[in-house]
């Protein structure tokens, strides 16, 4: 891939959209075998690996005991940064939880947690963006902040992967759209329509409604 | 550094979240509490025998409480996707290792610190002219214990039958620190007068370098496994 561009997933469950990410973030090890990331092996330098790669999972990286800005600082200080007030209220008022900053997200909707954690990668600079499933539990507001986030990440060079059902305008403009069958990858060629490949609600890999 | 600072910032995280929901504390306080009392009554009125014995019956209560803490260890890692989300971070996984050993230190002290006076009051045995020699023991213990704890929880969290595994991986190699730890905590309530006591501190100390040693070694090649 080449970087600042987007590589759109799909495939039926249970295909290895999700085991692929886990791969590239380094949080599986590879069975056998060996690939690159970012010139870095996935066997032998997994830590270069995580210092540049953000992954935004189904469930989010995230403590319900703990509040939305607690949780963000979590993020900063494991990552090795010093957090800011003022760098995490930033990225609340941007995923639109500054109203709740303060509040546990034990009492968070599905669509707020995934806002909190795609917040998480907003705190921290990262070079590739993995994102599993990032429309799923989103109202069309919580939508639109995902295509925005993409559009920002590939402004600034951010390289973007990302699994979905679901058509969003981020999966409509990613430059490559890559099939996965029974783990095996295939690029589509851009004349075929993408449309085949999503389903909403819809049981896995059926026909889209777009 | 880094590693110290990341390792701390989960034990931020680890006792902001007990102090919220006090889910161990309450759990560990009631149990180790429930254990002496049992102990207390099972053992009826002989003040002697329960002195004698007191030592020991501590530490049986120490070693249950501790592993209630134990098996608990990695579970508030569970909404945020178990261990993968610590693992997701970069830098050396050895401070999910001594974030979490930091963690359970000092909740375990903190049960000691309510377990101990109420011994005292249970066996009716006078705690506090040994305080300093007490103090030191369950320093001591309490650091032997959760190292290894800390380590084989880490092993058993993904294990469906972890609470069976836990203690039956655990107990074995506590061995040596509970008998230090008993031994010295008998000998100084009984006044050590040939200052035995001394020795059983020092084969405390040295399991707790051996096994931090060990641990921290080998803790990024478990976790990977």
């Amino acid at each position: 891939m080449e970087r600042g561009t987007t590589l759109c997933l799909v495939g039926p469950n249970g295909a290895g959209k999700t085991t692929l990410l886990r791969l590239v973030a380094t949080l599986l090890r590879p069975s056998g075998g060996d690939a690159h990331v970012m010139g870095h092996s996935l066997r032998d330098e997994p830590d270069e690996i995580r210092k540049r790669t953000g992954l935004l999972s189904v469930r989010g990286f995230l403590y319900d005991d703990l509040t939305a800005a607690e949780n963000l600082n979590f993020t900063m200080r494991m990552a090795g940064l010093r957090p800011s007030r003022e760098g995490i209220a930033r990225v609340l008022e941007r995923i639109g939880l500054a109203e709740v900053a303060d509040n546990r997200m034990r009492t968070f909707s599905t669509g707020m947690r995934k806002r909190l954690a795609l917040g998480q990668l907003l705190v921290r600079p990262i070079e590739l963006a993995l994102l599993d499933e990032p429309y799923s539990g989103l109202d069309s507001q919580g939508m639109r902040l995902v295509d925005e986030v993409v559009g920002e990440f590939k402004a600034a060079g951010t390289t973007v992967v990302l699994a979905s059902h679901q058509d969003g305008e981020a999966v409509r403009e990613a430059e490559q759209t890559g099939v996965l069958r029974k783990g095996h990858l295939e690029i589509l060629p851009e004349s075929e329509p993408l449309s085949r490949h999503l389903s909403v609600g819809g049981p896995a890999g059926a026909p889209g409604t777009h | 550094m880094h590693v110290l600072r990341r390792a701390w910032a989960i034990v931020w995280k680890d006792l902001l979240i007990e102090a919220r929901t006090k889910q161990s504390f309450n759990a560990m306080v009631f149990f180790a509490a429930l254990v002496l009392f049992i102990f207390s009554f099972a053992l009826g009125p002989d003040t002697e025998l329960l002195q004698k014995v007191s030592g020991g019956l501590l530490w049986v209560g120490i070693a249950f409480t501790g592993l209630l803490s134990l098996s608990r260890t990695y579970q508030n890692e569970e909404t945020s996707g178990g261990l993968e989300g610590l693992r997701a971070y970069p830098g050396d996984p050895r401070a999910i290792y001594l974030g979490k050993l930091l963690g359970n230190i000092v909740l375990l002290l903190l049960v000691e610190a309510v377990l101990f006076p109420a011994a005292g009051i249970l066996f009716q045995a006078n705690l506090w002219p040994y305080a300093g020699g007490l103090v030191a023991v369950a320093l001591l213990g309490t650091v032997g214990f959760s190292l290894v704890g800390t380590f084989y929880s880490a092993l058993t969290v993904n294990l469906r039958a972890r609470e069976v595994m836990l203690p039956l991986l655990l107990f074995p190699a506590l061995v040596p620190v509970l008998l230090g730890a008993v031994n010295a905590t008998t000998l100084i309530l009984e006044g050590d007068l040939m200052g035995e006591a001394v020795v059983w501190l020092r084969v405390l100390t040295a399991f707790d370098i051996i096994f931090f040693v060990i641990c921290i070694w080998i803790f990024p090649i478990a976790l990977e496994e």
